[in-house]
């Protein structure tokens, strides 16, 4: 499993001046049970994450914000999907179908009551004190029964604790998904797959539920299965996908990449700004269409598609430097990355709750920003409450 | 670890990935057909803003702020301080809209409001009976539409003062303390002269002679009997939507139309929609807008543009535009003020986008809503909408626009028809 990627791109690296590289790429000897490269991508999305959820104008924000059309969520249910792919291959051949299954299942219903927990604690405060649960919930979204049953039965999405609901899905469709796998069906689970994406481009919404706060989920699962089915599918057959990975000339493949890359960050520079560009008003709402995050757009696909290769590539090629100066932030941060995001929530309510924070000067929120990152990694390294907030 | 090879089981897993696929395709057909099928039935719930909802809100505000006249109206055109009562209408709307939204300070809306109040009041009277049809919003003389310096009494509108019945009643009713002002403008004004036999009437001054006409063709007809009947005006021939009605054939949609052939037979969004943010459908049934929409989403199927199609001012020269779905024995015609053909102005209203969408709530107004929401400057206001030929937005601004939009937003934060939310106990 861990020389996944492995020779993936060195190929390329062949050349005297390049060969320094080598040395800083990823051993795949280097963890017996993990795979390093992926923690340390878990690591970067969740960073952002926090960072973007501290909403405010310090300079961490500059970057994590609207530069390109991909967030850390994109990153993260692909990851997820991946691991779970890989670790759960593993998990077969050792237990069996039967048992792996019941696990991905224990998982879902921990997620569910740790998304029920949150989502009524917060709504429930809404009634009480409004205004004081901002950003998941502005105002009250009904009364007391009307939020518990409503967070029951998925007909609440609040912004910074809806996509448990997403995973809690997603777990619930993986025994599926895998007996499917087993029997070497990989096809048709892309054939529904992009089937339920093909359905939410053309008719938006029409296998949504309708939440009580909001028009639509913004993690809809007809969207957002796409990008988990293809990491469980991915890291299942890893090998394989490898191999195919292997024969891609790197140089020209990462080149075009990066291309794409750059140019959709200068297209999202000026596609909100009138005028500029698309300048043609119908080819301009399908830019905005194809674009959008809730529905992830076939545009936003193609940039996702370039920038985790990249992504990866960069990790794996400048591993040694990068591991050096911020694994031991990062791996610990990605491999604990739910128990980072449960203990998010509140550290956001607070945020929110601190006059001045979300408009207030650069610097500080910076520094602040950085404190809770620091304090999150802290409470992982001193295994705070470990035995009670899922990890 | 066993993963099985990629090319196991290939014969049966394409039989039944084809199989999948086009189970897709039937729900496809399935939601298609039930997308132009079925009739829509307006939202009657609150739905809580998105950002993007928050910055539209902001930007149709804008225009009020750098439209604001001493006088506590608002320019009908961005710096152009003119003004009917179908914009002093909008106006109404887009301040209590923007009361609610907590764009405007309930204080300064006390103030605001009542200075606009008073403005109405003073407003000399066409033949000391019923409000011009414009004024100059800055010096309150009545005047003719674009001359705003010389004094001239052009006849009166009772489609335009059905609207202002409407919103002075809403604002009446929701404000108890503006109820008095609200009352000392109406009860100057000659009521009977908005009605006979059961039409509604309108005046118009040609040649120092005035016309003295039915006014209203179906739609506009029945939301300004509506509002007029608030005051006492009885019109029950115009608040009787089946009483001149017929039905065209627009893109396999029957669209109802009004079968005189006297004058401009106009079937556009604007009427069908303020009917429904506002009385709920009470003026013109729920059917017959939902089959407007249906048409110009069949337009958009077919031709794939956003159609939402009004009556719209324009950046240029004709300066006003009639985008309608049938006019005249035709579908799809843009028409000038004289009715001459201005289809090379074709184009889709904004304020139409948000009105529908707020209303309805459909896949295909998610669509015309997500794609022009956006045209606005944020310093100025909402732009009137776009052109089709250039693909250019209509940069246009106007009290119209901006107050529709803001009115529209309103009725999602109501969660009902504002009539009813203005009238309920709070």
């Amino acid at each position: 499993m861990l020389n996944f990627f492995r020779n993936n791109s060195s190929s390329s690296l062949q050349s005297p001046g390049l060969k320094f590289l080598q040395a800083w790429r990823y051993d795949p000897d280097m963890g017996k049970k993990r795979d390093f490269r992926l923690d340390f991508l878990r690591g970067i999305a969740i960073v952002f994450m926090v960072v973007n959820h501290l909403e405010s104008h310090s300079y961490f924000n500059n970057i994590t914000q609207g530069h390109i059309y991909a967030s850390a969520a994109e990153g993260f249910v692909f990851l997820s999907g991946f691991v779970l792919g890989m670790v759960t291959l593993k998990r077969i051949d050792r237990e069996g179908l039967k048992s792996a299954m019941k696990k991905l299942l224990d998982r879902s219903r921990v997620l569910y009551v740790t998304s029920f927990t949150l989502m009524v604690v917060l709504g429930l405060l809404s009634t009480i004190a409004p205004g004081m649960t901002r950003p998941s919930f502005e105002a009250a979204p009904g009364t007391w029964w009307q939020i518990i049953v409503a967070a029951a039965t998925f007909h609440l999405a609040p912004p910074v604790i809806d996509i448990l609901q997403l995973y809690v899905l997603l777990l619930l469709v993986s025994p599926g998904i895998f007996w499917l796998l087993r029997r070497g069906f990989w096809l048709p689970i892309l054939a529904i797959s992009w089937s339920l994406w093909g359905l939410q481009q053309v008719h938006p919404y029409s296998f949504s539920l309708h939440p009580i706060d909001r028009e639509f989920p913004y993690f809809t699962f007809a969207t957002w299965q796409l990008l988990y089915v293809h990491g469980v599918l991915m890291g299942y057959y890893r090998t394989e996908v490898g191999k195919v990975w292997k024969r891609i000339p790197k140089l020209p493949f990462l080149l075009a990449m990066g291309g794409l890359v750059i140019g959709f960050i200068v297209a999202a520079q000026y596609d909100m700004q009138l005028g500029l560009w698309p300048a043609n008003v119908t080819n301009r709402a399908l830019w905005l269409r194809f674009t959008d995050r809730s529905i992830n757009g076939p545009i936003r696909l193609v940039n996702l598609v370039a920038l985790f290769s990249l992504m990866f590539a960069a990790v794996d090629a400048f591993w040694k430097p990068l591991y050096k100066t911020l694994g031991s932030l990062l791996v610990p941060l990605g491999q604990n990355s739910l128990y980072v995001y449960i203990l998010h929530v509140p550290a956001t309510v607070v945020w929110f709750l601190i006059p001045g924070l979300v408009q207030g000067s650069a610097w500080l929120t910076t520094v602040l920003q950085a404190v809770a990152i620091a304090g999150f990694w802290f409470l992982i390294k001193y295994k705070v409450l470990f035995n009670i907030i899922p990890r | 670890m066993t993963s099985l090879p990629l090319r196991s089981r290939r014969p049966w897993s394409a039989i039944l990935s084809v199989c999948i696929v086009l189970s897709a395709l039937f729900v496809h057909q399935l939601l298609l057909w039930q997308e132009t099928k079925v009739l829509p039935t307006p939202i009657s719930r609150s739905i809580p803003f998105s950002g993007e909802d928050h910055q539209l809100a902001n930007n149709a505000w804008r225009y009020f702020e750098a439209n604001r006249l001493p006088t506590g109206l608002v320019s009908s055109g961005d710096k152009f301080p003119a003004t009917t009562m179908w914009d002093v209408a909008s106006q109404l709307a887009g301040m209590t809209a923007a009361r609610e939204l907590k764009l405007l300070p309930a204080d300064e809306f006390d103030r605001w409001m009542n200075q606009t109040l008073t403005s109405l009041a003073k407003l000399p009277l066409y033949h000391k009976e019923l409000p011009n049809k414009a004024y100059n919003a800055a010096t309150l003389i009545p005047v003719s539409y674009g001359k705003l310096d010389h004094y001239q009494e052009i006849g009166f509108s009772a489609l335009d003062l059905g609207r202002l019945s409407r919103w002075l009643d809403i604002v009446a009713a929701r404000y108890p303390q503006h109820a008095a002002a609200v009352k000392a403008i109406t009860s100057e004004w000659t009521l009977t002269r908005l009605a006979a036999n059961g039409q509604l009437m309108g005046a118009t001054v040609k040649d120092n002679k005035e016309t003295w006409n039915q006014e209203g063709r179906l739609g506009y007809e029945q939301y300004g009997a509506y509002g007029l009947a608030k005051l006492g005006v009885q019109a029950k021939v115009a608040l009787d939507p089946k009483a001149e009605m017929t039905t065209a054939k627009v893109m396999g949609v029957d669209v109802p139309v009004d079968k005189r052939t006297t004058y401009h037979n106009y079937v556009t969004s604007e009427p069908y929609i303020l009917d429904g943010l506002e009385s709920g459908f009470k003026a013109l049934p729920v059917e017959y807008a939902g089959r407007v929409l249906q048409a110009q989403q069949q337009r958009y199927l077919d031709t794939h543009q956003l159609t939402t199609w009004s009556e719209d001012n324009l950046d240029k020269a004709p300066w006003f535009v009639y985008n309608t779905v049938y006019v005249n024995g035709a579908p799809w015609k843009s028409i000038d003020s004289s009715g001459k053909d201005a289809s090379e102005f074709r184009g889709s209203s904004t304020k139409a986008a948000v009105g529908w969408h707020m209303l309805f709530r459909t896949r295909y107004t998610a669509k015309a809503y997500k794609g022009l929401r956006w045209l606005a400057d944020p310093s100025k206001g909402v732009f009137a909408g776009y052109y089709e030929t250039t693909q250019q937005p209509n940069r246009a601004l106007t009290l119209n626009t901006n107050g529709i939009i803001l009115e529209a937003l309103l009725y999602n934060q109501a969660g009902k028809p504002l009539e009813a939310w203005a009238h309920e106990a709070h």
